[in-house]
């Protein structure tokens, strides 16, 4: 604290500051009192009026059909992500959950969590190998996906919602808003990587013109086939080609796919012309009075978290759950960290550089060891011609791996 | 279910009253104290002429990849956050001792307020978004900077959040996630 008054006051001015005082104070007081009537009254409308989403599903012998109810019309679209389905809710609002059992022969789990301006509902199946109809219906507003083993329909990757009645019996005709893919079953465990940015989210630039969203889409493909390859794990990316996915769904994803472990792939950019090598990230957290509470609620009631928790309670927890889920895992995390940072100081010849930590938001939500690689600094010129490079990308994907196998048997140990 | 609505509605008005009365005779006592006026000791008058200062410590980047200390003198002002406002506005102007200022040109401080407990909203212009390099190593760089210049200086601010063009922002560009307030990163700091 190195605060030092220049010079002192004469009286006049003291005098004026008083009264500036007495002016903040009692605009405190008036804060602290509109404070007091807001917290009183307000939830005591809100509570009443907090629409509801409701998810409940059916199911058939041949599909299962999940509804999506809402008070206003659903303005939503849909991925499908290997054995995931995503429903992305557009919402101005805030809603209540309430979630039914949905669960079935082909549904795994049905998640959600919340966006910036959006809710966002994961569907795990249990097998990459399905298919999906998308009806709206209306009175009450309701978007119903049908879901299905195999494929089915005209194959067309459109799942924009078609404004007609689900049929109650289906036979094997296809509909024209039908999707459908296939891949190989498995039961691995999961890897997943998280190619950073894409899409109009271009990430950092290099002075030649390398967009980070390009070289973080290679890396993470190369570094995918390598692990395919000679381990024995399901490898899921976040995304595949050059669009941009939210922060919260690539954790949603990670979750959804029950990932063992998460890996988003960036390349860095410094203020500093100079910065240069790789640097690998986990989660800081702000050891905050307010997220202590959180964990030490988490810490207590984990046990009854399924089951005993009142439905219009649940909603909160889970948001708690998605927000934090990451602090349950951040030593394993700083351990992986450790792994790939040593493969790739020898990569790039920066033996002494330890990990580190930093709040990032991609990182937050993901509840398995997640690390964030960067790669290298793509605002550097020489790195930057490295990094659009095949070879370069070809060894920085081996590096990570090796600090991943690395990883693995220390964790079998 | 009438008659619950009325005590309801009963003893919410009562409560605001209360409120009030308690509201008026707490202002009306602040008055009173704070209008004795305090004795100064001679050293601490001066002359009208010379404007009263006050020095800061901001941080700024290296070429080593940490923060560094740089002193400035600010004109004193009377209230927390028009001197913390003062020091942001230093802050983004850049290093006059030669360290890199990690903000776009063209950034500038839109507003700044201090909650009760200590948390500094800090709201800087979209040209800090916009202009941003991106990349997980410039952000950190740019928050921390403003973090630790303001925890540092005021021991009454213990986090900072920013903003951006008058909103939260779920990341600066990308990576760092501005949902929430920060406190001090001392590790990032090179004395
Ligand atoms: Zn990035």
């Amino acid at each position: 604290m190195s605060k030092v008054f220049g010079r002192g006051f004469d009286s006049r001015r003291l005098h004026q500051r008083n009264r500036e005082m007495k002016l903040v104070n009692s605009q405190k007081k008036i804060i602290f009192f509109c404070l007091f009537f807001v917290f009183f009254f307000v939830p005591f409308l809100h509570s009443q009026e907090k629409p509801i989403i409701k998810l409940y599903g059916k199911s058939y012998p041949q599909f299962t059909r999940i509804f999506i109810q809402s008070p206003s019309p659903l303005n939503s679209n849909i991925e499908k992500q290997s054995s995931l389905l995503m429903v992305n809710i557009k919402a101005d609002q805030s809603y209540r959950i309430y979630k039914a059992s949905v669960e079935s022969e082909l549904i795994k789990s049905v998640g959600w969590s919340k966006g910036a301006a959006s809710y966002i509902i994961s569907i795990q199946t249990n097998d990459p190998d399905f298919s999906c109809d998308v009806f709206l219906l209306s009175d009450p507003h309701r978007l119903v996906l049908d879901v299905q083993k195999g494929e089915n329909g005209d194959g067309k990757n459109d799942l924009s919602p078609k404004r007609e009645t689900p049929p109650e019996n289906r036979d094997s005709n296809g509909k024209s808003s039908s999707f459908s893919s296939s891949q190989p079953q498995s039961t691995q465990k999961t890897i997943v990587i998280d190619p950073g940015h894409g899409g109009l989210e271009t990430g950092a630039h290099g002075e030649n013109g390398a967009s980070e969203k390009d070289v973080t889409l290679d890396i993470s493909l190369r570094l995918r086939d390598i692990i395919r390859r000679n381990l024995a794990y399901r490898v899921v990316l976040t995304r595949e080609e050059d669009v941009n996915i939210p922060l919260t769904s690539r954790a949603a994803i990670a979750n959804s796919n029950d990932a063992f472990l998460f890996l988003s792939i960036h390349a860095n950019s410094s203020f500093r012309q100079e910065a240069r090598g790789s640097e690998v990230y986990f989660l800081s957290l702000n050891a905050t009075d307010e997220e202590a509470r959180r964990l030490a609620y988490l810490e207590n009631h984990s046990s009854e978290m399924e089951g005993e928790i009142k439905e219009e309670n649940q909603d909160d927890i889970e948001m708690i759950l998605w927000d934090m889920a990451q602090t349950a895992y951040l030593k394993q995390s700083s351990v992986l960290a450790e792994s790939i940072q040593k493969e790739l100081n020898a990569l790039l010849g920066t033996s002494h550089r330890g990990i580190k930590q930093a709040p990032f938001k991609v990182l937050k939500g993901v509840a398995c060891p997640a690390v964030l690689v960067e790669v290298a600094f793509i605002s550097n010129p020489e790195e930057e011609k490295k990094l659009i490079k095949e070879r370069f990308q070809k060894k920085v994907a081996e590096s990570i791996y090796k600090g991943l196998v690395s990883y693995l048997r220390r964790e079998s140990q | 279910m009438e008659t619950k609505k009325l005590i309801i509605l009963g003893a919410l008005f009562s409560l605001l009253i209360l409120l009030l009365v308690i509201f008026f005779i707490t202002v009306g006592e602040e008055n009173q104290v704070s209008t004795s006026p305090k004795s100064l000791s001679s050293s601490e008058k001066s002359s009208e002429e010379t404007m009263e200062t006050q020095k800061v410590v901001l941080f700024y980047l290296s070429e080593d990849g940490y923060l560094h200390p740089e002193e400035r003198e600010i004109p004193l002002h009377p209230s927390l956050a028009d001197q913390a406002k003062q020091t942001v506005h230093e802050l983004v102007r850049g290093s006059e001792e030669g360290y890199i200022s990690p903000f776009p040109v063209g950034t500038n401080l839109r507003e700044l307020y201090i909650t009760e407990k200590g948390v500094a909203y800090v709201d800087f212009s979209i040209t800090l978004r916009e202009k941003h390099p991106s990349g997980s190593t410039a952000e950190v760089s740019t928050i921390f900077s403003i973090v630790n210049s303001l925890t540092h200086n005021f021991e009454q601010i213990k986090k900072v959040h920013v903003l951006v063009d008058g909103g939260g922002r779920q990341t600066l560009k990308g990576h760092v996630d501005l949902s929430r307030a920060f406190s001090s990163r001392e590790d990032l700091v090179v004395w």
